[in-house]
């Protein structure tokens, strides 16, 4: 699995925390991925997991007066990124890292026309190039009419929208796309489309995705590798046919057992019992032990290590039904992917 | 935090100031010191030790005219809000509860209301008819009650839908004494703030009218005073200053006491 | 955009009924006769009293007066001054002129002010800063205005002797041309700023409030992501948006600020409606204080509908949903 050039986008041990006035509450603890040039990575876990925290932590977009990162090196391209001041963030946003958002609506300015907010990327991005023009290509590119640069985000359909939220993001040019629950706000047949089209692009343009989603479904048929993210810290990773054949932590195989609407012997759905983790715990253990149906002692008092599961080294697991290797931190790093 | 804890002081501070405005007002009558009205030949005195804060044109005590003036402005500043309060909340509760053809011809008419400018409204009803308290307390409670009608009609409209108000209504009680026993009840909290701020409107616009003279010459009354300030600008700037400080604090003691209400009565307001 | 029209004038047309209804009960308010309302307390030319009489049918039913009434005002009719030897509605357009040249600079210095300083202040929110911003905006709302007019008067005319006092000119030379107008700026600074403070302290509430949500909304992390400078976040796409609300608030508000204008005028002898109104409220020349009310209370009704078509041209959303339920 390894590969020569530095990944695209690489979180080595990020813990991140909000301020809040109920007291710090930590989003992010430890995490970790990778995703290389090209490559369609998932990130998936419920809502409240940290996943879309990860996600604006990249691009710096968390609230620079409640948020603090704590621990840990966010590299883009080989740079380190989360040393950089607010003036510098400026800069590095867009390119080679962008992103689109979740609600289509709310995350286009409504009095603005949808063809300017294209073009304000491409003029931060690629001023030499025609606007005009570049703006016609970039919406047929999502597959709108060129006519649509005169229109106004509320004119539009969900669907339209989210391509067009698309079309600001991809004037950037960027190597890594960053889709935060892409077609969450969208109905079944839209989410198809708006899918078959990231695919699409993907495969013209040889762009990177992390695909953010609480959605299996869409992860096992868009992306190539996979991370289970709960509680801010993630808990399982790897190809996504390798995750899906044989689910190794509990609350992935939990996850899957919800999205499939599995029934138990009484013949209810089968849920994840008990509540999301209170992230203001400073609790030692994994943070799923009080959920987990398998918990053990050890899980409440620490958490535990890297283990590999399965061959070729394609897919770990933190979990202690899997006790570590003895190489544990060596495995690691080389199933993050370097 | 720090608007959070500025409008909690202020608010305090505020309840003071009123307080002991109330008990001054209470207390004029026993209070030693010159009748505001009495003329003497101590014309134009500025500020001294014998007239603290000086003497008018017909010699008159300033500091006796600002504690006289007092009873004025309290008095038009709470029948006011009071009384526009009471419409308010008995139009505005029939109206978001029943809602209909009432409730539009209600909400019609309190926007119509809002739109006249009011101040010019009741100086041109006061000029006509001619001054009174009674007077200027009726014409600001008539422009000021729509303020609280559309706040209570909102309300009221928010409770009614509650499933609590439902729980009563399966017991069998009669709609009107749901709406009067239940729903008012639950809506009052907001009207409190806003009922607070229409005192401090209520004493702006006296004064006012009573500056633009519109108010009885034997009357003592802030505006008043400030009427008679203007003609001598040149030679006494206390006839000025001080009425004028009496109103703008008093005003400004209800706006934050208002505030505060609203902020205290209602947890989810911004920190 | 027609049918938009249509169902604002629609809104409008009751509110002006309204406004003449109440024109015509205010004549009857007045003790005893009411062909003093009409007339006036300065002394008119014998038999005027009784051609008025006749014109406004006052021994007539009340609706019928009301008919009348209406037919007149229809013919531009709103009486006769004595006091100022004018009729009613050319005295009163004259003298709004002035009104509009204090007000209208007010407006506009106070619409900038009050937006810099919220756009200053919302970012900071809850800091130190941005609450002496609302409580600012508190002081303005509590002064007397009128109040305000007097100590600037002390201050900067009496004590220090910086600017004129009263009027609108200088009455011991007569100027032309450009130092004429000169001349009536230096007799503005005052009364404007005057009512700049007043003004400001409703822009910059609204203002910082809506700036403020602005700013919250998730546009703002598109276009941050988009690496935009914060700056251009700011002016493209936060101000804009804030703006919306502000001047819709400032139309809306087009009474409140005609009042205060009205009020320091009285204080600084500007003649405008104000100076009009006061000395017509000493001569008990009730003619013109209907008129007065009559005409800024229209006013008003204008301002509100052309805020409204404004805020339709400002607001893609508005002129499409208006569309739909208009």
């Amino acid at each position: 699995m390894s590969r020569e050039a530095p990944p695209i986008l690489r979180l080595q041990d990020v813990s991140l925390t909000f301020r809040t006035r109920a007291g710090a509450v930590r989003a992010l603890n430890g995490a970790s991925l990778a995703v290389h040039e090209g490559e369609a990575i998932g990130l998936v876990g419920e809502s409240g997991s940290g996943k879309s925290t990860l996600a604006r932590a990249v691009l710096g977009l968390n609230p620079e007066r409640s948020s603090r990162i704590e621990a840990g090196r966010i590299l883009i391209a080989g740079r380190d990124v989360t040393r950089l001041s607010q003036a510098e963030w400026e800069g590095a946003r867009g390119h080679p890292v962008a992103m689109v958002f979740q609600d289509p609506l709310s995350f286009l300015n409504p009095i603005m026309r949808i063809g300017r907010q294209i073009a304000e990327s491409i003029e931060r991005h690629a001023p030499d190039r025609r606007v005009e023009e570049r703006v016609g290509e970039l919406l047929a590119l999502v597959k709108l009419p060129p006519s649509l640069a005169r229109a106004y985000p509320h004119e539009l359909s969900g669907g339209m929208r989210q391509r067009a939220l698309l079309a600001v993001a991809l004037a950037c040019e960027p190597r890594l796309l960053i889709a935060d629950e892409p077609t969450t706000a969208l109905d079944v047949t839209t989410q198809a489309e708006i899918l078959a089209l990231l695919r699409d692009l993907r495969e013209q343009l040889g762009m990177a995705m992390l695909l953010i989603t609480h959605d299996l479904g869409i992860v096992s048929s868009a992306c190539e590798r996979l991370y289970v993210i709960y509680a801010g810290r993630v808990l399982e990773w790897g190809r996504s046919q390798d995750v899906f054949g044989a689910p190794a932590h509990p609350y992935t195989v939990g996850l899957f057992q919800a999205a499939r609407a599995d029934r138990d012997a009484q013949g209810r759905f089968a849920t994840i019992g008990g509540e999301p983790p209170d992230l203001g715990e400073t609790a030692k253990g994994c943070p799923f032990a009080p959920r987990c149906p398998s918990a053990m002692a050890e899980c409440i008092q620490s958490m535990p290590g890297v283990t590999v599961v399965g061959e070729a080294g394609s897919h770990a697991v933190r979990c202690w039904l899997y006790p570590p290797a003895q190489d544990a931190a060596a495995t690691a790093g080389h199933v993050f992917g370097s | 935090m720090w608007r959070r804890f500025l409008t909690y002081r202020a608010g305090v501070l505020a309840a003071a100031y009123v307080l002991l405005l109330v008990l001054i007002g209470l207390a004029t009558p026993f209070l030693p010191g010159p009748d505001p009205r009495q003329i003497s030949n101590e014309v134009m005195q500025a500020p001294s030790l014998v007239h603290l804060l000086g003497t008018d044109e017909l010699g008159r005590d300033v500091l006796s005219g600002i504690i006289h003036g007092i009873e004025v402005s309290l008095t038009v500043g709470f029948a006011a809000a009071c009384a526009a309060t009471v419409i308010g909340v008995v139009i505005g509760a029939a109206a978001g509860y029943y809602g209909g053809a009432l409730d539009l011809l209600v909400m019609r008419i309190a926007e119509m209301f809002q739109v006249v400018p009011s101040f010019i409204l009741a100086a041109v009803i006061v000029a006509l008819s001619g001054p009174g308290l009674t007077r200027v307390v009726a014409v600001i409670a008539l422009l000021a009650w729509p303020q609280v009608a559309r706040l209570m009609r909102g309300e009221v409209m928010r409770i009614k839908g509650l499933e609590f108000v439902d729980a009563v209504r399966c017991l069998g009680v009669r709609e009107p004494v749901i709406l009067a026993t239940e729903v008012v009840p639950n809506a009052l909290a907001p009207v409190l703030a806003a009922g607070t701020l229409i005192v401090a409107q209520a004493i702006l616009l006296e004064a006012a009218l009573s500056f633009l003279g519109l108010s009885s010459a034997d009357l003592v009354s802030w505006g008043r005073m400030l009427n008679s300030g203007q003609r001598f600008l040149y030679n006494a700037w206390w006839l000025s200053v001080f009425p004028g400080s009496a109103i703008f604090l008093t005003v400004l003691a209800f706006n934050l006491l208002g505030d505060a209400i609203g902020v205290a009565l209602n947890p989810r307001t911004e920190a | 955009m027609r049918r938009f029209l249509l169902a604002r004038l629609g809104w409008a047309v009751p509110v002006i009924l309204a406004i003449l209804i109440v024109n015509f009960l205010i004549i009857h308010i007045v003790p005893g006769d009411p062909i003093q309302a009409l007339v006036g307390d300065f002394p008119a030319p014998p038999g005027y009293a009784d051609q008025v009489r006749h014109e406004f049918g006052l021994d007539q039913p009340v609706l019928t007066q009301l008919g009348l009434y209406l037919l007149n005002l229809a013919k531009g009719q709103l009486g006769f001054s004595f006091a100022n030897r004018q009729p009613v509605l050319g005295l009163i357009l004259e003298r709004a002129q002035f009104t509009l040249l204090l007000m209208l600079p007010a407006l506009v210095a106070a619409a900038l002010l009050g937006i810099v300083m919220a756009l200053a202040a919302a970012p900071r929110a809850g800091s130190l800063y941005d609450s002496g911003l609302t409580a600012l905006s508190l002081v303005g709302f509590s002064l007397p205005i009128f109040w305000l007019g007097q100590l600037l008067v002390i201050v900067f005319a009496i004590k220090l002797h910086l600017l004129p006092a009263q009027g609108m000119f200088s009455l011991r030379t007569r100027l032309t041309g450009w130092s004429y107008g000169l001349d009536v700026l230096w007799h503005l600074v005052l009364p404007m700023f005057a009512v700049t403070i007043y003004y400001v302290a409703i822009v910059a509430r609204v203002a910082r409030a809506s700036v403020l949500d602005a700013l919250s909304q998730d546009f703002v992390l598109t276009a941050k992501a988009k690496g935009l400078s914060s700056r251009h976040v700011l002016w493209r796409h936060v101000l804009p948006n804030a703006l919306i609300p502000v001047v819709t608030v400032i139309g809306y508000n087009f009474g409140y600020s005609l009042t205060g204008a009205i009020l320091v005028e009285t204080v600084f002898a500007w003649p405008g409606l104000g100076n009009l109104f006061i000395t017509s409220i000493g001569n008990r020349d009730y003619p013109v204080l209907q008129g007065i009310f009559l005409l800024t209370a229209l006013a008003v009704v204008i301002a509100n509908v052309a805020t409204d078509l404004l805020y339709a041209a400002l607001d893609p959303r508005v002129r499409a949903t208006r569309f739909r339920h208009a």
